[in-house]
């Protein structure tokens, strides 16, 4: 072999400095590729939505349902086929359906796997075919992952992170920042934001859904085979090989059974004519899954037959299949798991109830700091009014606006508002709306978990008294409806398609002083609550429902019931005020009168000198089904002497011997049927009822 | 494994550098001319390992015949030896190539029911045919010195791997000389960096631009090709997008194929010195493919007689050359009317420079900045229509889409509108290939820049390759890739 010493043209200067030019070359060569590539992957990170709030009902149930939990992983055909909430209640665990979409990366779910799940867990992976072979990120989920699949990129650890920041296509980041710059000044919706899972709370409460009938039958396949849809054409399915992907999955998947949660494999569902007809994979790339699954140490629910339906029972795609068919495939798995052992014999967790509250707290936590105008005086915002969101914020726990109010999704809920610097004397926020109920409901408001008002909102307006809240700082102001049972929707009831169940509508707010109302004769009709107040015992001593400020805490103040000066407060046992009287619950309820004016004989002790006095206490309604036999009205303890029941009459007589001010009163109505309308088909009212007080009458005798 | 591939630039590309690197302390060259002949066959084998066995056969054999010509060169035996050499070449060429096409058409013509051979195209194959060919003439033209006819180097002249797929077409005078050079340590530290900065640019040129035009000129493409009639924008779109697609993934290709021979220290020919600024069809074949205008020029066009008989013989010469060379891209009809296209040019071309030679305003044409554009457009715009029958499937199809280019659209032609990328990225590449510096005039820069402020060079060197590297790796990520065009010649 020939050797020369003759050199190529090179600068003799560039000779003597070789290591500083090559180090100079390289530093600014790998300097500009980092700060590309992390600008790249700052612009991407930045792009990526955040919130405390799931985007999905899935994630949400993920994250949130406490363990041990059978969790069900995969794309479309697992959201269909298994029934988690049949599967929860035969095993006596709480199972969640966590399949969302086959084009999902397969790399993505076991990151989330591996963040989400605890040590009791089981994962059950009725994986779709093409996870075992593709590698490739799809469309669809690179153009989701900025939205409705951020959880995927946000629950990533941050090496993860940049990788898949690194792994999105310039196209659809570019795509995405176009996408926000145009919409920049479209108002986002960021009020309640766990709103649509709320729906999915209800209506799919352990994340499956299936449909009772084909919609879209075959749609999702257009004109090709089963197997064509599955895996692609023939040509391409039969060199079919695993994903290069698959074995670090395994890996992945093996130490998070090393961490106590138990992993499965199943085969998909598919329902169809021509499906697994071709044994270029149900035979050869079966085994081979199959092969590298059980080597793992995994292995498979069941065969790939036991899986697939016939035509009859597919919906839109062979990966979609029907109510009935899932019913099968359900009990089938159910099958599997016992015979793995699995079930307790306990109750699943009730995941409706656990969702709603779970999705308020939620929402709680994401609401950032808001600046908002200060609510302006003695002007109505409507809910409708462009200016509202403005003023009022709709933190938690209601539905979308609509175009004449917002509806409470449930009995708790939380708005924001500012309240100006200064404030008239007695000014109150007073919010007008309707119930869905269609009747009062008492309602409690609080701040900071302290009471500020309550009383009752549907026919009359809710006044909230604001003089003494903080001002210029946002008010966090809560509303609950102590009393409600857990609200139904429309659909639930059967009475329409609306999945959402409502509470409380609001209409409008107003901040207002007191006077203001009361000056207005039509608004003070519309601003008082009735509850019934006692005349005086000087006069004659029948009580008779008069007006009175539906909030307790200000009575002492108002001088509105300036001529009666007994009332009644209400105890255990009563629904809310409704216009010409208060339904009694069931068999027992209790009532206090306040009597302020005994006449008294030694200043010095009241209680020791009054002279016995005898009264007639007579209240008059309505029974609801039927008369009770006998009545027990137990005063201040005693038990009442006659009781008299005529029609909706119920007379007692008894003796007075304090200067107490006040007459506790129960009254026991016995061996009464007490039912609800809606049960008897006369409305959709669910309250039980039993007799309806429309006035006392109290009278010495 | 494409240049492009992870595989290739995370593992294959780092493992051969190291190795050499190492094989540099031993001092024994032979050292690193094996490890990079055994990293070439692995390179070629990733792709189809049944073929290695052709290659290697092709190789063995050539050497063979070359030794015996190198024997008595310019004897008759060695003439001999040297058409039975050619004959060989052209026959396994023909066999895996054209067999397909010449019993298709002759089943068509002649309706004999022959058996359609279904043969894979062993890759590279008409690379490497005609660098062998070269080597076997030059032997027996007596251009080769018998003492450095080796098996080691002629076995790395044919294989190496930056070259190997889609050239350049090398020649030994240029690539066997180095295999022998003694490279200073500082030389081969300043190749390295030139050899990074044109890999990365190749990169952007691909992965970048060729790629994000690519989807549009398919889709219009595969319209045409299935019978649709375009509109005439739609029609001119598609091939503006091809027109750019093909340049950038071509030349994107030679700048890496160059800039991985630099990192080995060894230089291999420009192939591309941007064509679509050619004002004539005879300057755009000095640009364009540079190693295959050179060799069909040295191999085919002179030996055919050149210009050396007359006007008539040289646009005889100048066509049959064509249409071989566009013979040699593909076996299909639609590379021998773009070899046609390309002929009839070169003979206009050659024509016109005739005449205004004869009526002596050929100055005029040549320095006239209006007619320098006008040339320039015209020039642009044969190319354009002649790349539509290279890139058709079908002959209907580009036949269809030239009518529909020329406003011979049918009504109800089909409109495929690009999207702000593709249009966006068509700009880019335009201005690019119409102003812009190429990379061997980068290189140029680099080289003579490095006497005068050669920090500043390697700091915006560098600065550059890792842009276009980055901007590369990010355009990689796009969801739909194409592979290297020229890999299917």
């Amino acid at each position: 072999m020939t050797t020369t010493t003759k050199n190529i043209d090179t600068p003799k200067a560039v000779t003597k400095h070789v290591g500083q030019y090559l180090s100079k070359f390289l530093t600014a060569l790998i300097g500009s590729i980092s700060l590309c590539l992390a600008a790249y992957t700052t612009v991407v990170d930045n792009l990526v939505q955040t919130s405390t709030v799931p985007a999905t009902y899935k994630w949400f149930l993920l994250k949130n349902a406490p363990g041990p939990r059978v969790i069900f992983e995969s794309g479309s055909n697992s959201h269909h086929a298994i029934d988690t909430d049949t599967l929860g209640d035969a095993l006596g665990m709480t199972a969640i359906n966590i399949a969302d979409n086959g084009g999902y990366a397969l790399e993505d779910k076991i990151t989330r796997l591996e963040t989400y799940t605890r040590p009791g867990d089981v994962v059950v992976l009725p994986l779709e075919w093409s996870y075992y072979h593709r590698e490739k990120l799809t469309d669809n989920y690179v153009e989701t992952l900025f939205n409705t699949n951020r959880d995927y990129y946000r629950s990533m650890p941050v090496t993860k992170r940049l990788k898949r920041a690194l792994s999105l296509p310039p196209g659809n980041v570019m795509t995405e920042l176009s996408n926000r710059r145009s919409s920049r000044n479209t108002p986002v919706d960021i009020e309640s934001p766990a709103k649509e899972l709320f729906v999915l709370a209800l209506t799919q409460s352990t994340g499956h859904q299936s449909q009772v009938n084909p919609s879209k039958k075959g749609e999702g396949v257009a004109e090709q085979s089963c197997d064509d849809y599955v895996l692609g054409k023939k040509q391409h399915r039969q060199s079919l090989t695993l994903g290069k992907n698959i074995k670090p999955a395994l890996r992945r998947l093996q130490k998070l059974q090393s961490q106590g949660i138990d992993i499965h494999f199943a085969w998909p569902v598919l329902a169809g004519d021509g499906c697994l007809t071709d044994p270029a994979y149900v035979k050869g790339f079966r085994q081979e899954i199959e092969k590298a699954v059980n080597k793992a140490g995994f292995e498979f629910l069941g065969t790939p037959s036991q899986s697939l339906y016939s035509q009859a029972f597919q919906d839109d795609t062979p990966y979609h299949i029907i109510t009935e068919a899932t019913d099968k495939h359900t009990q089938q798995m159910i099958g599997f798991l016992t015979a793995k052992g699995y079930g307790t014999g306990s109750s699943p967790l009730d995941m409706k109830a656990f969702a709603r509250h779970r999705l308020l707290e939620l929402e709680l936590a994401q609401a950032a700091d808001v600046k908002q105008a200060a609510l302006p005086l003695n002007r109505t915002i409507s809910m409708d009014d462009p200016e509202r969101s403005n003023h009022i914020e709709f933190t938690a726990g209601w539905w979308g606006s609509e175009p004449y109010g917002r509806w409470m999704r449930d009995n708790r809920a939380m708005f924001r508002v500012t309240l100006p610097d200064a404030l008239p004397a007695n000014t109150m926020l007073q919010i007008k709306g309707i119930t869905k109920s269609g009747r009062p409901e008492p309602v409690d408001v609080s701040l900071n978990g302290q009471s500020i008002a309550s009383g009752l909102f549907g026919d009359t307006p809710l006044l909230i008294p604001v003089n003494d809240l903080p001002r210029g700082e946002t008010l966090s102001i809560f509303i609950d409806l102590p009393q409600a049972s857990p609200p139904q929707s429309p659909l639930e009831r059967g009475e329409n398609e609306d999945a959402r169940s409502m509470t409380l509508h609001f209409q409008t707010m107003e901040l207002t002083p007191l006077k203001a109302i009361r000056a207005n004769p039509a608004r003070v009709a519309e601003t008082v609550a009735i509850v019934p107040v006692a005349q005086s015992l000087q006069s004659p001593p029948q009580a008779v429902f008069k007006s009175k400020v539906a909030l307790q805490g200000e009575l002492a103040d108002s001088g509105v019931i300036g001529e009666s000066r007994i009332s009644i407060e209400y105890g255990q046992g009563w629904w809310a005020q409704e216009d010409s009287g208060r339904w009694m619950k069931g068999q027992d309820a209790d009532f206090t009168l306040n009597l302020p004016e005994v006449p008294k004989t030694s200043p010095q002790s009241a209680e020791k000198t009054l002279k016995p006095i005898s009264y007639t206490l007579k209240l008059t309604g309505d029974f609801f089904r039927s008369k009770p036999k006998t009545v027990d009205v137990v005063v201040d303890g005693n038990l009442a002497e006659t009781v008299l029941i005529t029609d909706g009459t119920i007379t007692s007589s008894f003796i007075k011997s304090t200067a107490k001010t006040d007459v506790q009163v129960s009254v026991k109505l016995a061996e009464i049927d007490y039912q609800n309308p809606q049960e008897l088909g006369l409305s959709s009212d669910d309250r039980t009822l039993t007799y309806f007080l429309k006035s006392i009458e109290l009278k010495p005798t | 494994m494409l240049f492009t591939d992870p595989v290739f630039l995370t593992k294959f590309l780092p493992l051969v550098l190291l190795g050499f690197f190492a094989c540099l302390f031993s001092k024994k060259r032979w050292h690193s001319q094996v490890l990079l002949i055994g990293a070439s066959l692995i390179f070629y084998s990733w792709f189809k390992s049944e073929y290695l066995i052709l290659l290697v056969g092709s190789m063995v054999a050539n050497y063979v015949l070359a030794k015996q010509i190198l024997t008595q060169p310019g004897t008759v035996k060695s003439k001999r030896i040297l058409g039975i050499g050619i004959v060989a070449n052209l026959l396994l060429l023909g066999i895996y190539k054209y067999l397909g096409f010449l019993t298709i058409n002759i089943n068509a013509l002649f309706d004999i029911g022959l058996p359609n051979p279904v043969l894979l195209l062993p890759l590279a194959i008409s690379f490497f045919t005609f660098q062998q060919i070269s080597y076997l003439c030059d032997s027996h033209a007596g251009k080769m010195d018998a003492a450095s006819h080796t098996p080691l180097e002629y076995a790395l002249f044919v294989t190496f791997f930056p070259q190997l797929i889609a050239g350049p077409i090398v020649h030994h005078a240029e690539m066997m000389p180095q295999f022998r050079t003694t490279i200073t340590t500082s030389a081969r530290a300043i190749m390295f960096c030139e050899g990074l900065c044109l890999f990365a640019l190749g990169l952007f040129k691909k992965l970048a631009i060729a790629d994000s035009v690519a989807p549009y000129a398919n889709q219009v493409f595969a319209s045409a090709d299935g019978g649709n009639t375009l509109t005439s924008l739609t029609a001119w779109g598609g091939a503006m997008a091809y027109t750019f697609q093909i340049y950038f993934d071509f030349s994107g290709y030679s700048d890496m194929a160059i800039g991985l021979g630099l990192l080995f220290a060894i230089r291999l020919p420009w192939n591309f010195n941007s064509p679509y600024k050619s004002e004539n069809m005879s300057d755009f074949w000095r640009r364009w493919h540079m190693t295959l205008s050179r060799w069909l020029r040295d191999y085919l066009y002179i030996p055919l007689g050149g210009n050396r008989h007359g006007k008539v013989r040289q646009y005889l010469n100048n066509f049959t050359t064509m249409v071989l060379g566009g013979l040699w891209h593909g076996a299909h009809w639609n590379f021998i009317i773009w070899g046609v296209l390309h002929g009839v040019y070169l003979i206009v071309n050659q024509f016109v420079r005739a005449i205004a030679k004869a009526f002596g305003v050929l100055d005029v044409v040549e320095t006239s900045k209006s007619i320098r554009l006008s040339s320039w457009a015209i020039t642009f715009l044969a190319a354009v229509v002649a790349w539509v029958f290279f890139r058709a499937a079908t002959t209907s199809g580009a036949l269809s889409m030239t009518q529909s280019m020329f406003g011979f659209a049918a009504d109800g032609a089909v409109h495929i509108a690009a999207d702000l990328k593709t249009v966006l990225w068509g700009i880019l590449a335009a201005l690019s290939a119409f102003l812009l510096p190429n990379t061997k005039e980068i290189s140029e820069v680099f080289q003579k820049g490095l006497l005068r402020s050669p920090s500043a060079l390697l700091y915006g060197l560098g600065t550059l390759s890792g842009l276009a590297a980055s901007a590369a790796f990010l355009a990689s990520l796009s969801l739909t890739q194409s592979p290297f065009l020229y890999f299917n010649f």
